[in-house]
């Protein structure tokens, strides 16, 4: 009997949230933007955005949807610039160093806008990003190298404060991506500092791009600094690789083979167009005697 | 009756089959010079607009044309390596069958390769590969070995034709224009079955059969070289040159089957095409199915037990339904188990379940090659910032898909023309008697 009664219910629910679906089906869905904001150590400003809505309980990415990007502060509202999102439903504003952007007391305040179209509503989502600094100082004693970074914020009163316990991170910059070398928090004066591995490989004249990060911070987003130093090992170039792809001469064995195949081939075709001839000759004769 | 008159007479008797055109052979003709006209205007189509007009996008750069070039280089084999083989063991029963054998050969060389062409994003580039080609790529190694081979198959086709011609040209009954008598006359270069005359001959067909194995070999391993040497997974696999011989032989002798059953039907050449040379060739493709589905076991095998993380996004490709599972397994499981079945079975061996079987044999193996080729390039090694699905998934355009027909319709067409200069069935060659054996009373 309470079986019964449980299967009941459960079969009410299942029409009931079947009925809510198929409502919910035609309606537009409010989808959510997710943007966060970098500062990259060559000064540019980038946000970054992804979109996404829920369908069918699942979360998926929004392709090909229209922003619009706006700094303001209480007086100023500036478009920065439109972006279309890609197939994951991301997409990204570059600010380059020296545009004016309108300021509040301690930072920027970035609007993102969706329009919205029959299938989704139209929403927005701003971010605030307190402007920080990143410092790296590179320090050589005796043999050992040392990478210093300070993570400061101006003040009221327009000084110069660290920021405390921070996570920092100090990578290599490698062909195609940061190469990590190790993490640190900043002390009570935003400072950490971390040794630079002896090993690590420099170009050919041991130059390396050492990039310290301070990574999605909620306050003040990602900052970015980087310095160029030749404190890596030097790479020295093989100048004559053993094979390479683009190599303009053939291996001389391969050479060779194939014109021993070729030639073995081609003579035999020969000697059976000599074949045709010697038998052409000898009907020739034959016809005559 | 003589020898000769023996072959006289059938000669007489195969040519009566192709001296007047049916009406049905002028309506097949008009229609097959219809698709190659339309194929025609699909390559104007692609020359003036370019590659746009095809499926091919910056990901799959190569689809059904290279399909269709692997698909015919394959078929050829049916006379590069049944007739070279059988010629060289001197088996009696192959003597009506060679001809079909041969000229499946020389024509599908001749087809094959105009499916590069049709690759090429600007054909009129394809004098550079002789003006700059690189002897260390696998390209150039394909330009050389099919051009030798079709070479080599021209002159095997030719070798075993002069005995006919004389023939032709010796024949007073046979009524055939003196334009016609004039080219067999020239082709058949004196020929007088003089013993030297006979004796060269033989030794020259000997040859050229030993050469044209070796041969047909090297050409369809350069082809899974140009596969094979590249590290793509799907493609990066040392078990690819015998993987595509074997898939090749097997493609080849399906062909010849499916060749022999339309001439015997149509032609009425069931006096010289008998259920023996069904069983026979049969049985050929019956161990080349078994060995064909040894190497895709032993090639998927290795791949998906090795987990590597690139090639597996090529087999599950492969293996998931709803992605080319359907035609994977179709491939692997329907092309192989279908013909063995066919030819295995003595309960179900009969010429038409072997036709049939050849035919299934035929289309799976046009799949793999699409199987082999399109899903290894939709799968991008270094992933591209804008990624649409359209720029990775490929669709074959009407473009292609009507170069395809054009082939297909012109491979019709060739064998229409050569029947028509060219006995099907080698006169000369099943009018001999052969020492202890009950050669003629068969009529084999």
């Amino acid at each position: 009997m309470i079986l019964k009664k449980i299967f009941q219910i459960i079969l009410v629910l299942t029409v009931f949230s079947g009925f809510n679906r198929i409502a919910r089906a035609d309606e537009p869905v409010t989808p959510r933007i997710t943007a966060t904001y970098a500062k990259l150590s060559d000064g540019t400003k980038r946000i970054s955005i992804a979109l996404s809505a829920r369908q069918n309980d699942k979360r998926v990415n929004i392709p090909d949807a229209a922003l619009q990007i706006i700094a303001q502060n209480e007086a100023i509202k500036t478009i920065l610039g439109n972006v279309i999102t890609n197939q994951q439903g991301k997409a990204s504003l570059d600010i380059e160093p020296g545009t004016t952007l309108p300021r509040d007391q301690d930072g920027y305040t970035f609007m993102v806008l969706f329009g919205g179209n029959t299938k989704l509503d139209k929403t927005s989502q701003s971010i605030h990003a307190t402007e920080a600094f990143l410092e790296i100082s590179l320090n050589e004693k005796d043999t050992i190298k040392t990478i210093t970074a300070r993570v400061i914020k101006h003040n009221e009163k327009g000084e110069k404060v660290g920021i405390p316990d921070v996570p920092v991170e100090f990578n290599v910059k490698r062909l195609f991506c940061l190469y990590p070398i190790g993490n640190e928090k900043t002390d009570s004066l935003g400072s950490c500092s971390l040794e630079f591995p002896s090993t690590m490989p420099g170009d050919k004249n041991g130059k390396v791009t050492i990039v310290v990060r301070m990574p999605d911070n909620e306050t003040y987003g990602t900052v970015e600094e980087s310095k160029d130093i030749n404190w890596g090992t030097l790479l020295v170039y093989k100048v004559k690789p053993i094979r390479g792809l683009g190599d303009t001469d053939a291996p001389l064995w391969m050479v060779y083979t194939l014109l021993v195949l070729l030639t073995g081939v081609w003579l035999h075709v020969v000697y059976i167009i000599v074949l045709v001839i010697r038998i052409n000759i000898i009907g020739k004769k034959a016809i005559k005697s | 009756m003589s020898q000769q008159e023996i072959a006289q007479q059938k000669l007489v008797e195969i040519f009566a089959h192709f001296g007047k055109p049916s009406k049905f052979s002028k309506g097949l003709f008009i229609f097959l010079i219809l698709i190659v006209l339309f194929a025609f205007y699909a390559l104007i189509l692609q020359m003036t607009r370019g590659q746009i007009v095809t499926g091919m996008r910056d990901y799959v750069i190569w689809g059904i044309y290279e399909v269709n070039f692997i698909f015919f280089i394959g078929i050829s084999y049916a006379g590069a390596m049944i007739s070279g083989i059988l010629h060289l063991l001197h088996v009696e029963w192959r003597k009506p069958i060679i001809r079909i054998a041969e000229m499946i050969t020389v024509i599908s060389v001749l087809i094959g390769p105009l499916y590069v062409l049709l690759s090429m994003g600007r054909m009129d580039r394809f004098l550079h590969i002789f003006e700059y080609g690189r002897i260390q790529s696998p390209i150039v190694w394909d330009v050389i070995a099919i051009t030798t081979y079709l070479t080599c198959s021209i002159l095997f086709l030719y070798l075993a034709l002069i005995r006919d011609y004389a023939l032709l040209r010796d024949n007073q009954e046979l009524k055939i224009s003196s334009f016609r008598k004039k080219i067999y006359r020239k082709l058949a270069v004196t020929y007088h079955e003089l013993p030297l005359q006979k004796k060269l001959l033989n030794r020259g067909l000997s040859v050229m059969s030993a050469i044209i194995i070796p041969l047909a070999v090297l050409v369809h391993s350069v082809l899974a070289w140009i596969f094979g040497m590249t590290i793509r997974p799907g493609w990066h696999s040392t078990i690819f040159a015998p993987y595509f011989v074997i898939a090749a032989v097997f493609s080849g002798t399906a062909v010849l089957i499916i060749a022999m059953w339309i001439f015997r039907k149509y032609y009425h050449l069931e006096e010289y095409i008998t259920e023996k040379h069904f069983k026979y060739i049969g049985l050929i493709l019956l161990v080349l199915a078994g060995l064909y589905g040894y190497f895709t076991f032993s090639e998927y095998l290795t791949v998906w037990y090795g987990s590597e993380t690139w090639e597996l996004e090529v087999i599950y490709k492969l293996f998931d339904f709803s992605d080319y599972g359907a035609w994977f397994y179709l491939a692997a499981f329907a092309g192989v188990l279908i013909p063995m079945l066919f030819t295995g079975i003595p309960f179900f061996r009969n010429i038409n379940t072997i036709t049939i079987g050849a035919v299934i044999a035929v289309v799976c193996m046009w799949i793999k090659r699409y199987l082999i080729i399109v899903p290894t390039l939709e799968t991008p090694l270094l992933p591209n910032q804008d990624y649409r699905p359209e720029y990775v998934h490929y669709h074959a355009s009407w473009v292609e898909w009507s170069l395809t027909a054009g082939g297909v319709a012109l491979f019709f067409l060739f064998f229409m023309i050569f029947i028509r200069f060219m006995p099907i069935i080698p006169v000369a060659d099943i009018s001999e008697v052969p020492e202890n054996k009950e050669f003629i009373s068969e009529k084999l």
